[in-house]
């Protein structure tokens, strides 16, 4: 590690005490346009199933209720090739993609005129569907094989077949995006839709939207404060499963030893400080066959593995300590080390910090569990606060 | 971009006082008579900066003749200087003298006069006595008691001798100035700064120790006066690495005696791990250097030790608010000279009570230490042995929260923690012939370490080098010089990796890579230095640049180098440079099983012109013009690494580094200096420049993102008498490039914010300025010297922008601001 990475790094741990230069908005803190959680139903996929994301989210921006405009991007754009264009069925049609798998002007025309969408979009959820072809593509770490020929599919192997890298192929992670926009915040680009569907705007434009979105220059010149993007992993099984990953269950949460049944209203004191614990149901915790390669690639061990359950909690006034989840970004823009000193100590816990105020007042708080398999469940909580 | 106007202007206001303060206000008590340096422009022969020294001395004034004072200056009231240039023949005799900077009133007169008169001990070149030419400032000074009107009596001094070495008959030798300390010649009361372009033309910019010590923020750290010079970029939180001409902070080599040196500075670049004490000479080279040095394709600072035995048992002791340290240096035999150095740092300690407990965590500030022992044993005239042991240790650590055990123990859980250690041996036989041959045998063995441990990775780097060097000049006619010489490295590497990923469970994985190779570099090289009637100097060369790592790496490179001279007038002069400077990769982007073993090392084509020019003796400006063409550099060329399978089956990881990036740097240099004369010294250095790097993607240039448009660095230093002493600096840069984020992508798999960058590095901070201020404080008597300082940095605390740092979803942002107001009181003390 080079002298200047390792005083950038160090100047990033030592930043907060020496000058309190963090930015101080906390992480659990919702307070614009942001999304809370993306749940798959099913929340493991197989080639043929049809997929559907529901988006949660606040709009704790708006000073009034207001509807959205969004672009759903299904799955990983990556410049001059499109990972899932089987998934959208548009490898069917010639015009829509060169030999070499690309996406042609028509074809982003397509896709674009499929996925976005303007207006009636409420929150705090948002479903969208898509299927999942039986010809899904290959993929491996995000990034299309260099050995893989266009067109060849993990559906056409033999499931116990190696995947290039002399790696057992189980499953693939795709991703989907989607860009929440509000009235007018996405003027660039409905525009363009618009004009796609009016038949009055080549195709090459569309082809520029999806770069621009691909590349994140498009967002440069959005007002970010009222645009949120959020992108969430799906996975799609290539192996037969006897049992499919299933979501866990949130049950409640526990406040003073007494469980807080979805839709309580809980109430705490201003400025105090609470323990709240999450409680899943028995089942939220499953084990799972999986198969150890052997280093030659020659072999695969099935082993039986357990899920792990990460937890993280959201509110819109307060703090609340994330055990989990966190992990800088890159370099000094990764973010501070959470130093509140509020440290839960189960995975399950957080140390809810309650906002001063001066009048009764209500929030919303969040919990989200997860496990590592991508199954999710989230619940809510009204909060009342008393002076 | 914001600014303080009234930083600036009181910032340049300070600076234009002190150049316009009268040199002195205390009439009569400051020296009156000392040899000045002098750059040669002829430069015939030799570099002291790229080639080692032969053994001769200057002449040594040891009969001083006193000037009758000019009846009209006496009758006026007048004070005058008048500059010499004295011929002195082999047996100390003055044969010549030459007015170089008359002062009227009769004063030159007065003064050739009693210079004719004066008696030297004969320079020598090895054991023989050679003519030499010196220049001598002869100064009248009225004296005036503080109870007395009495005026006329005159109080001359005769000069310090100059600790470093003369060169050989015939060579250009520059005296260096020197600034006599009231108590006499300090250790090391001469630093020699020197940029050079090419081998033989030397353009020297002597520092005296005085001005070492009265630059404020410097610390008397010779090798940190580097920093101020042009050419070189300022570092973000004194970050301590040398960044010259737009090359990165790896791309310049800092060597000891021609040996490379793993770590130049201490952590966060507050003083270099040597002290300034046991060096004869800084060679600070930006460019176009000889092909003595090689294995970076940027800059090179070259330390020297320093080889004469010490006169007498001299020490000091220097207590600050951040180290403290002690030298001393003495003669255990007639021909056995010893010096010790230590210092260790306690800015942990004093700092410690206000970073207790602080939200959980616990800071450990950067502690550092260093020490040499050197031995200088001088068996006849013509040899000189030099053994050296050094050593220097730095460390940092960031602990983080506390958690118990399952003994049931407190453990506190390290968030961060960083190491360099290096402990060195280091010889070198030094052999001389006359003026005609010298060769210079050094040898240097030793363990570095390296570490930094992070709480998902660490990396752990503990090579052992040995490295010998052999160079010998010849001067066969008067007006050729040859060079040539070893230049062999052997390094082992020891290099672990360990970082922790999630599996596909979820639960922590730890990753261990090793690498433990060694390999060869066996450069050799060979010089001409050649001058035709004294007006045109022109040295080729050339540099085989080899490196092997059995079974895995082998490649060589030739560096062919080329740096001319031309004296446009007597005080006028003109260099050149052009030559290839290559640089191998570092081992863990190039070793199997990590990097790529393909790897061809990167390189630059640097070429330079420059104009020199006199208006006196002691203010000179330089001029120089630069353009580094950098190719093949190592990049990183994606964010995936790729896994790669064996013959055997086994897989491993490498980092996908290429030879993709190509860079350019140019720009201008200036620098406007006063040598110190009178007490009163001072520079404005100024680079403009540019630094750009070839973005593969869309084929334009970026900026580097150390680049740098302005670099401003303005010094003045005075004298008031010999107890008082008051300097400041003044430094102007612009803010350093970064790419903005644009926005920030949700990843809701993780909770993570992916940044959404905008154009690289098309972003800049504000700029960067500061004040220094230093007052020092004297008392002097007959056995010991008291210096009490006050060195303030950033005097109107100007909250300089170091880096930017984001929210968690990078909708914020907080600038973080480099030093701020920093008053340093320190005292020391000299036996």
């Amino acid at each position: 590690m080079s002298r200047v990475a390792v005083v950038g790094a160090l100047s990033l741990a030592v930043c907060s005490p020496f000058s309190g230069c963090s930015p101080s908005r906390p992480s659990s803190l919702i307070d614009d346009l942001r999304f809370v959680a993306a749940v798959g139903y099913p929340p493991e996929l197989a080639p043929g199933d049809t997929a559907t994301l529901r988006w949660e989210f606040l709009d704790a921006a708006a000073t009034s209720p207001r509807t959205l405009e969004y672009l759903f991007l299904p799955c990983t754009l990556l410049p001059g090739l499109s990972d899932c264009l089987e998934a959208l069925e548009l490898a069917d049609e010639p015009s829509y993609v060169t030999e070499e798998g690309a996406l042609t002007e028509a074809g982003a025309a397509e896709y674009v005129r499929r996925y976005s969408q303007r207006g009636d979009v409420v929150p705090p959820s948002l479903a969208l569907s898509f299927p999942v072809p039986r010809s899904f593509a290959l993929l491996l770490g995000g990034s299309p094989p260099m050995d893989t020929p266009p067109g060849a599919t993990r559906a056409a192997m033999p499931a116990s077949s190696p995947a290039p890298g002399g790696m057992t192929q189980e499953y693939v992670d795709a991703s989907a995006s989607l860009l929440l926009c509000a009235p007018g915040g996405c003027p660039m680009l409905l525009a363009e839709v618009d004009a796609l569907r009016a038949g009055e705007t080549p195709a090459r434009a569309a082809r520029e939207v999806l770069d621009d979105l691909s590349s994140g220059s498009y967002l440069a010149d959005l007002e970010r404060a009222d645009v949120s993007r959020a992108t969430r992993s799906y996975r799609v099984s290539l192996v037969d499963q006897a049992v499919r990953n299933q979501s866990p269950v949130l049950m409640g949460v526990l406040l003073d030893e007494l469980l807080q049944p979805p839709g309580a209203i809980l109430e705490f004191s201003s400025g105090t400080l609470v323990l709240l614990e999450a409680q899943v149901s028995e089942d939220s915790v499953e084990q799972y066959e999986t198969s150890l390669t052997s280093d030659d690639g020659s072999s695969a061990t099935p082993v039986i593995e357990e899920e792990t359950l990460t937890y993280r909690w959201y509110s819109t006034g307060g703090e609340l300590s994330q055990s989990a989840g966190r992990r800088p970004g890159r370099g000094p823009g990764g973010g501070p080390p959470d130093l509140t000193g509020l440290t839960a100590e189960e995975p399950h816990q957080t140390v809810f910090s309650v906002p001063t105020v001066t009048q009764p007042t209500d929030i919303l708080l969040y919990v989200v569990v997860q496990d590592n398999r991508l199954g999710a469940h989230w619940l809510s909580y009204p909060v009342h606060l008393v002076p | 971009m914001r600014n303080h106007p009234s930083g600036h202007r009181l910032g340049l206001g300070i600076l234009a006082a002190m150049l316009l303060l009268p040199p002195s206000t205390a009439v009569g008590e400051q020296d009156s008579a000392s040899p000045i340096g002098q750059e040669d422009p002829a430069g015939s022969v030799g570099d002291r900066a790229s080639h080692p020294p032969t053994t001769t001395v200057p002449p040594r004034l040891i009969e001083f003749v006193e000037a009758k004072y000019p009846e009209e200056a006496l009758a006026a009231g007048l004070e005058g200087r008048v500059l010499l240039r004295l011929e002195i023949d082999a047996a100390g005799r003055v044969i010549d003298v030459t007015v170089l900077d008359p002062a009227g009133h009769g004063f030159e007169a007065a003064a050739s006069d009693a210079a004719r008169a004066f008696r030297f001990s004969p320079a020598r070149a090895g054991d023989t006595p050679v003519s030499a030419t010196l220049e001598y400032l002869y100064s009248f000074t009225l004296t005036r008691s503080a109870d007395s009107t009495e005026v006329g009596e005159e109080r001359r001094q005769a000069p310090s001798e100059a600790p470093s070495e003369a060169p050989p008959e015939g060579q250009a030798k520059e005296s260096p100035d020197v600034q006599p300390s009231p108590t006499g010649s300090s250790p090391g009361s001469v630093i020699e700064v020197t940029d050079s372009i090419g081998a033989a033309p030397s353009v020297t910019r002597s520092v005296s120790m005085e001005e070492v010590r009265m630059v404020p923020g410097t610390f008397g750290d010779a090798v940190r006066v580097v920093q101020n010079l042009p050419g070189t970029a300022r570092t973000p939180f004194g970050l301590g690495v040398i960044l010259v001409r737009g090359t990165g902070p790896n791309d310049s080599g800092t060597y000891l005696n021609g040996m490379e040196v793993p770590i130049l500075f201490h952590f966060g670049g507050l003083i270099s791990v040597f002290n300034s004490s046991v060096l004869e000479r800084v060679d600070y080279l930006p460019g176009g250097y000889s092909a003595r040095l090689g294995r970076h394709l940027g800059g090179a600072i070259e330390l020297a030790t320093r080889t004469t035995l010490p006169e007498a048992l001299t020490s000091y002791a220097d207590v600050n608010l951040m180290d403290s340290s002690a030298y001393l240096e003495g003669l255990a035999a007639e021909t056995l000279g010893y010096s010790i150095a230590l210092r260790r740092s306690y800015l942990d300690v004093v700092a410690a009570p206000f970073l207790s407990n602080m939200s959980g965590i616990q800071f450990q500030l950067p502690r550092y230490w260093d020490g040499q022992i050197k031995l200088d044993y001088h068996p006849t005239s013509r040899d000189r042995l030099q053994l050296m042991l050094f050593a220097s240790d730095d460390r940092f650590a960031v602990l983080g929260e506390t958690s118990e055990g399952e003994s049931g123990e407190e453990a506190q859980e390290t968030a961060l923690s960083t190491t360099t250690t290096a402990l060195k041996m280091h010889a070198q036989w030094l052999h001389t012939e006359g003026s005609t041959f010298s060769h210079r045998l050094t040898l240097q063995l030793g363990p570095d370490y390296q570490g930094t441990i992070l709480p998902f990775a660490s990396i752990q780097s503990s090579p052992v080098y040995a490295a010998l060097r052999s160079d010998i000049s010849w001067k066969p006619a008067e007006a050729l010089l040859l060079y040539a010489g070893l230049d062999l490295q052997v390094t082992r590497f020891n290099v672990d990796l360990e970082f922790e990923f999630p599996d596909e469970s979820g639960e922590a994985t730890v990753e261990t890579i090793s690498l433990n190779d060694w390999g060869i570099a066996p450069a050799i090289y060979a010089e001409i230095d050649y001058t035709w009637r004294d007006r045109f100097t022109v040295v080729p060369g050339l540099r085989l640049e080899p490196l092997v790592i059995p079974g895995q790496y082998s490649k060589s490179r030739a560096d062919p180098r080329l740096s001319a001279r031309l004296r446009l007038g007597e005080s006028t002069w003109m260099k050149a440079a052009i030559g290839r400077y290559t640089q191998f990769p570092e081992p863990y982007q190039m070793l199997d099983g990590i990097g790529n073993p393909a790897l061809d090392p990167s390189y630059s084509i640097q070429t330079s012109i420059g104009l020199n020019y006199a208006f006196k003796p002691e203010l000179k400006l330089e001029l120089v013009g630069y353009y580094n063409d950098l190719r093949d550099l190592v990049v990183n060329s994606s964010n995936e690494p790729i896994m790669s399978e064996s013959d055997g089956g086994d897989s491993s990881l490498n980092l996908p580094f290429t030879n993709d990036e190509m860079g350019r740097s140019y720009g201008m240099e200036f620098l406007l200096r006063r040598a110190s004369r009178d007490g009163l010294f001072g520079w404005i250095s100024y680079t403009l420049s540019r630094s750009e790097r070839l973005n593969s993607n869309t084929e334009a240039w970026d900026l580097y993102t150390l680049d740098q448009t302005h670099n401003l660095t303005l010094v003045a230093g005075v004298r008031l008498s010999d107890r008082w002493a008051l300097s400041s600096r003044f430094r102007y840069v612009t803010g350093a490039p970064y790419t903005p984020v644009e926005g920030a992508s949700q990843d809701l798999d993780d909770n993570t914010w992916v940044p959404i960058d905008g154009e690289a590095n098309s972003a800049r901070n504000d700029s960067f300025h500061a004040l220094d201020l230093r007052v020092e404080r004297t008392w002097i008597q007959k056995h010991w010297k008291l210096d009490l300082y006050l060195d303030v940095q950033n005097v109107y605390n100007r909250q300089n922008p170091e880096f930017t740092y984001y929210s968690f979803d990078y909708r914020e942002t907080q600038v973080i601001s480099g030093l701020p107001f920093l008053p340093v009181l320190g005292l020391k003390g000299t036996f």
